[in-house]
C-alpha cells in the first residue's frame, strides 16, 4: 500500500435505507482505488427456518424476506411450489398476481428515483416523487389493505379480488403515475442538476456487467439485453404486449432512466390488466396438511432490482426439504463494488444507491490512515453534506 | 409451435453437453419443462463442463448456488443461465472431503456465491481467490454450518446464543 492510500470502512450501521452492509473501500486522495464488500448483517437464516415449518407458513416468512419486494417473493415462491405440486392456477389469479407484480415495481421505481435525486442533494426533486408515489400506494391500500406486505399470492391463487366498480378510479390513478413518470423522464434527460452528477458516475461496462452476472435495471442500465420476464416468461409475460429498455450509458444516469422507462411500461401492463381481465375463480383448493410430492424447481422472477431466484426441493413432506432464495442485490454486489472502482469519495453514496440495493451504508463512515494511526469518522449526513460541498466547488 | 423449439433446443444443450463430457460422466440429466435443466456431473468433470457451457453454449452468467445436505452427502448446484435456459449443474462432495474447484476464475460473477456456501454448509471451493467469511459473523463457532441437517433452529440456538454469546432463552 503506498503512503497515500488509506482504508475507508463504510458501514455496517445504516441511516436512510434498510439492512446494514459493510464496505472497505482503499482510496488514494479522493479516489477509490479497491473495495471489499461484506455482508451478512441482517442474514436472519430464513432458508433454515422455512425447513421446519410448513408450505403454507413459509408464504408468509418469504414475503418478508423484503419489504420492498415482499409480492415477488411471494409470486416466486407460490409458482414454485406450484411447481412441484403440478399445480394450475385460475388464468384471473394470473391476472391478478401479475397486476400486484408491476405496481409493485411502480412503488419501488419511485421510490428508488426520490432516494437518488436525495442522493444528489435534489431533494426537491425527491419530495415532488415521493407525493406522487402515494398514488400507486394509494391504489395498493385500495385492493390489499396494506401500502407493504400485501399477502395477496397464496398457493393455488391469490387472495382478494379485485371489483369491477372500482376499475375507472384505478385507470385513473394510473393516468396519474403515467403522466408524472413522463414529466420525470423530461427532468432525468434535461435537468442540469442530475445531468452533472449522474452522468459518467459509476460506470460499469457491459464486459463487466456480464462478467460479474449483473442483473436487472443495473445489467439493462450497461447494455446487457435481459429481462427476465421477456426470457423466461411467467405469469402473464408471454401474452402481455410490453418493451424492455436497455440503455448503452452504463452510468447512474443510465440507471434513471431504464428505472424511469421502466416505471412507464409497469403502468402500461397494468392498464392492460385492467383491459383484459377475464372473469372467473381467484383460486384452486389447497389443503395446508397436504404433502407435496417429492420433487424439484427452480423458479425466476423479474423482480424490481432485477432477476429473483428460489430453488426448493420437496422429499414428499408438507416441509421443504431444502429451499434456496436469491435476492438480486446479492448479484448485483460484485458489480456495485466494480463502479465504486476509480470514482470519487463524493460518488460513493450515488454509485451505491444506483443499484437500488436493500441496505444502505453511509451511516457512518471511519477514515483510517494507517501510515499515520489517525481516524476519523462521519455520519452519512456529513458524507452527503461533503459530496455537495464537493461538487459545488 | 414457439415453447417446442425452446424445448427442444433446451434438450440439445443438454444432450451436446453429454456428448461432451461422455454418458458415463452424466449421472442424471433432465428437462422437466421448457427453459429449465438439471444435470448431475462427477465434480471432477465440473471445470471442464462450466468451461464447455460458456464457450460453447452461451452461459456466461451464474444466478446463484445452492448448497445442499442431501443426508447421503453434500450437493451443490451451479444455476448457470442463458436467454433462453437455466440450467441447474449439479455435483456432490462426501462429507469428509467437502471441496470442490472454484468455478470463479471462469465465471467471476460467483465470487460470492461460492463464499456463501462455504459460509452456511462447508463446502470449500478450491482455487478461489479469497474464501474469507462472507455471512456469519467473526464470532460465530468455527465448523458449525448451520444448513447441515444435523443442526436445527433449537440446537444452534443452544450452541450459538447459549455458548458462545451467553445469552439465555
Amino acid at each position: 500500500m503506498s503512503e497515500r492510500e488509506f482504508v475507508v470502512p463504510i458501514g455496517p450501521q445504516h441511516p436512510a435505507l434498510k439492512e446494514p452492509a459493510n464496505f472497505m473501500f482503499k482510496v488514494d486522495g479522493e479516489v477509490v482505488v479497491d473495495v471489499e464488500p461484506r455482508v451478512g448483517y441482517n442474514h436472519r437464516g430464513i432458508e433454515k427456518a422455512m425447513e421446519s415449518r410448513t408450505y403454507l407458513q413459509n408464504l408468509y416468512i418469504v414475503e418478508r424476506v423484503c419489504g420492498i419486494c415482499s409480492n415477488a417473493h411471494q409470486t416466486c415462491y407460490t409458482q414454485n411450489v406450484e411447481e412441484v405440486l403440478g399445480m394450475e392456477i385460475p388464468e384471473r389469479a394470473k391476472y391478478l398476481r401479475t397486476f400486484m407484480h408491476e405496481l409493485e415495481r411502480i412503488h419501488s421505481h419511485l421510490l428508488w428515483l426520490g432516494v437518488a435525486a436525495h442522493e444528489i442533494g435534489f431533494d426537491t426533486l425527491f419530495y415532488y416523487i415521493w407525493r406522487d408515489r402515494e398514488v400507486v400506494m394509494d391504489l395498493l391500500e385500495m385492493i390489499s389493505g396494506n401500502r407493504v406486505n400485501y399477502a395477496m399470492p397464496t398457493i393455488g391463487g391469490v387472495r382478494r379480488d379485485i371489483n369491477k366498480d372500482d376499475f375507472p378510479k384505478f385507470h385513473k390513478m394510473l393516468d396519474i403515475l403515467a403522466e408524472r413518470t413522463q414529466y420525470y423522464l423530461g427532468v432525468a434527460a434535461t435537468e442540469k442538476t442530475i445531468l452533472e452528477r449522474a452522468t459518467g458516475v459509476g460506470y460499469l461496462s457491459k464486459a463487466d456487467a456480464i462478467r460479474l452476472s449483473a442483473m436487472g435495471p443495473n445489467a439493462r442500465a450497461s447494455g446487457v439485453d435481459s429481462d427476465t420476464r421477456r426470457d423466461k416468461p411467467y405469469l402473464l409475460y408471454d401474452e402481455i404486449p410490453f418493451k424492455v429498455y436497455v440503455e448503452e450509458g452504463g452510468d447512474v444516469l443510465a440507471n434513471v432512466l431504464v428505472r424511469v422507462n421502466e416505471t412507464f411500461e409497469a403502468v402500461n401492463i397494468c392498464k392492460y390488466v385492467l383491459d383484459h381481465i377475464p372473469e372467473g375463480p381467484i383460486k384452486v383448493k389447497y389443503s395446508p396438511l397436504g404433502k407435496v410430492p417429492e420433487g424439484e424447481a427452480f423458479s425466476m422472477v423479474e423482480a424490481q432490482r432485477g432477476e429473483l431466484v428460489h430453488y426448493i426441493q420437496s422429499r414428499g413432506d408438507n416441509k421443504p426439504y431444502r429451499y434456496k432464495i436469491r435476492a438480486p442485490t446479492l448479484g448485483n454486489i460484485p458489480s456495485v463494488c466494480e463502479k465504486l472502482k476509480g470514482g470519487y469519495i463524493a460518488d460513493i453514496p450515488i454509485v451505491l444507491a444506483g443499484i437500488d440495493p436493500c441496505f444502505s451504508c453511509t451511516d457512518r463512515m471511519v477514515f483510517v490512515d494507517e501510515d499515520r494511526d489517525k481516524s476519523w469518522s462521519w455520519t452519512g449526513d456529513e458524507l452527503r453534506r461533503y459530496a455537495r460541498k464537493w461538487y459545488e466547488r | 409451435m414457439e415453447k417446442m423449439t425452446v424445448l427442444e433446443n433446451n434438450e440439445r444443450t443438454v444432450e451436446r453437453l453429454t456428448d461432451f463430457l461422455g454418458k458415463e460422466s452424466v449421472l442424471q440429466a433432465k428437462v422437466p419443462r421448457e427453459r429449465r435443466a438439471f444435470v448431475l456431473i462427477p465434480r471432477e468433470r465440473l471445470l471442464d463442463a462450466v468451461k464447455f457451457l460458456k464457450e460453447n453454449e452461451g452461459f456466461e452468467v451464474i444466478s446463484t448456488i445452492t448448497g445442499l445436505d442431501t443426508g447421503e452427502d453434500l450437493e451443490v448446484i451451479y444455476h448457470l443461465r442463458r436467454k433462453d435456459l437455466s440450467l441447474s449443474l449439479k455435483v456432490r462432495a462426501p462429507y469428509d472431503d467437502p471441496k470442490v474447484p472454484s468455478i470463479t476464475p471462469l465465471i467471476n460473477g460467483a465470487v460470492l456465491y461460492e463464499r456463501e456456501i462455504h459460509d452456511l454448509i462447508g463446502v470449500v471451493a478450491e482455487g478461489h481467490p479469497d474464501l474469507k467469511r462472507l455471512i456469519l459473523g467473526e464470532e460465530w463457532p468455527e465448523g458449525v454450518f448451520p444448513l447441515m441437517k444435523e443442526w436445527d433452529v433449537k440446537t444452534l440456538r443452544e450452541r450459538v446464543d447459549g455458548e458462545v454469546w451467553g445469552r439465555d432463552e
